[in-house]
């Protein structure tokens, strides 16, 4: 099963999961992502990678490691009816995971579901590479 | 797959039906279904519900409002405007379509473009003000999310205009925020964004799910930075979609 295919597995089995995006979080770039648009904006999708790259990297990410005293895994963002998950990749530190849920899901269900597969839509033995990524090796 | 689609598909999970027809009681599932829909909806759309003796009620909404709500025991449109058309249409939608939903068998979904033309100057009903009504007095949001963040926060800071303007909590941990609001406070805001009339909240956590997390809620040009222990995340985001904290209803 290609990468492309295992995010759509993921986001077609989080309860309320609209879009779903794979992003290395340097070069802030979608590897790979699937939503249940008919046909998604990129630009929105590259917006919510942008978002997990500030969350998840540079200052602010250093600032809120130590006001927590532990390194930030995930982040949770609820506004006007939007609730955005992003979760860091145990497996890969500059690689995440950003999801758009709809208004009435469960972000903490959601979350749970996107722990147990973050690590399996790009297995430790498959190549890392964006390019590799994109061409859904 | 259409939008129509996509909402008959919800409904019918819900109600476990694959027919589009459902079964109902679960009228609190329909509700949360059509407040999305009502939230996600920009161009003008009629939405039509009808039960299993062909009664029905009409929601008509564009630009994320419930503009107009017509069915059996709904008086007519008449002239109301501004305060007094959000009004009429909660008394409406808690009244005579609840009731609606609350006794049919079965309800049939269908959406389309309106009937009749969209007068761009009504303002009709936000879905911000609908699920405040569907709360109830009793299980409304708290006056001031960000006073409900600082009261469920182990330490908390509140900031006006992005100036610190009060302190609470333990002294260790407001000792850990103040060089978090110097240095990250801002950039924080900036991926929350804000609109000023919805609260909004931004919480990020560690690997382990026993430990703090740190959170930003805003509403109205103030804000509370906080630490607070992981289990204050339900209530947290509870906050911002207008429900009553648990912690706070007990």
């Amino acid at each position: 099963m290609v990468p492309t295919e295992r995010m759509k597995s993921l986001r077609r089995s989080t309860p309320g999961c609209r879009s779903l995006v794979y992003v290395d979080l340097k070069a802030r770039l979608v590897l790979c992502s699937d939503s249940d648009l008919p046909v998604p904006p990129q630009e929105a999708l590259d917006a919510l990678c942008l978002r997990g790259a500030r969350l998840l990297t540079g200052s602010l990410r250093a600032a809120a490691d130590a006001a927590l005293a532990e390194p930030v895994a995930e982040a949770v963002a609820v506004q006007g009816g939007r609730i955005e998950v992003y979760l860091c990749t145990p497996a890969a530190p500059d690689e995440a995971l950003c999801g758009v849920l709809e208004a009435s899901a469960d972000p903490h269900v959601a979350l749970d579901i996107l722990r147990r597969g973050i690590d399996t839509i790009l297995p430790e033995d498959a190549a890392r590479s964006p390019a590799d990524l994109q061409k859904g090796s | 797959m259409s939008d129509l689609d996509r909402l008959n598909n919800k409904l019918a999970k819900l109600k476990g039906s694959d027919e589009g027809h459902v079964v109902a009681g679960v009228t609190e599932g329909i509700v949360s279904v059509l407040l999305t829909e009502i939230e996600e909806t920009i161009l003008p759309r009629e939405m039509v519900l009808t039960n299993e003796r062909g009664e029905r009620f009409v929601l008509i909404v564009t630009g994320r409002r419930l503009l107009a709500l017509d069915g059996p025991g709904v008086e007519g449109p008449g002239q109301a405007d501004g305060d007094d058309a959000a009004a009429r249409i909660v008394a409406d939608f808690i009244g005579p379509f609840r009731a609606f939903l609350d006794h049919a068998r079965e309800i049939g979904m269908d959406a389309g473009r309106p009937h009749i033309r969209i007068d761009p100057t009504m303002i009709g009903c936000s879905v911000e003000t609908l699920a405040a009504a569907l709360a109830g007095p009793d299980n409304g949001p708290s006056a001031d999310p960000v006073d409900a963040a600082l009261d469920l926060a182990l330490a908390g800071l509140r900031l006006a205009g992005g100036e610190i303007v009060g302190r609470s909590g333990a002294a260790d941990l407001v000792a850990r925020l103040d060089p978090f609001a110097a240095a990250g406070a801002a950039g924080l805001a900036q991926v929350a964004g804000g609109e000023a009339d919805a609260p909004s909240c931004l919480f990020l956590s560690g690997a382990g799910q026993q430990g703090m997390l740190l959170a930003r809620v805003a509403f109205r040009g103030e804000a509370a930075l906080i630490l607070a222990p992981a289990e204050a995340s339900g209530d947290l985001i509870a906050l911002c979609r207008g429900e009553r904290p648990e912690t706070a209803a007990s």
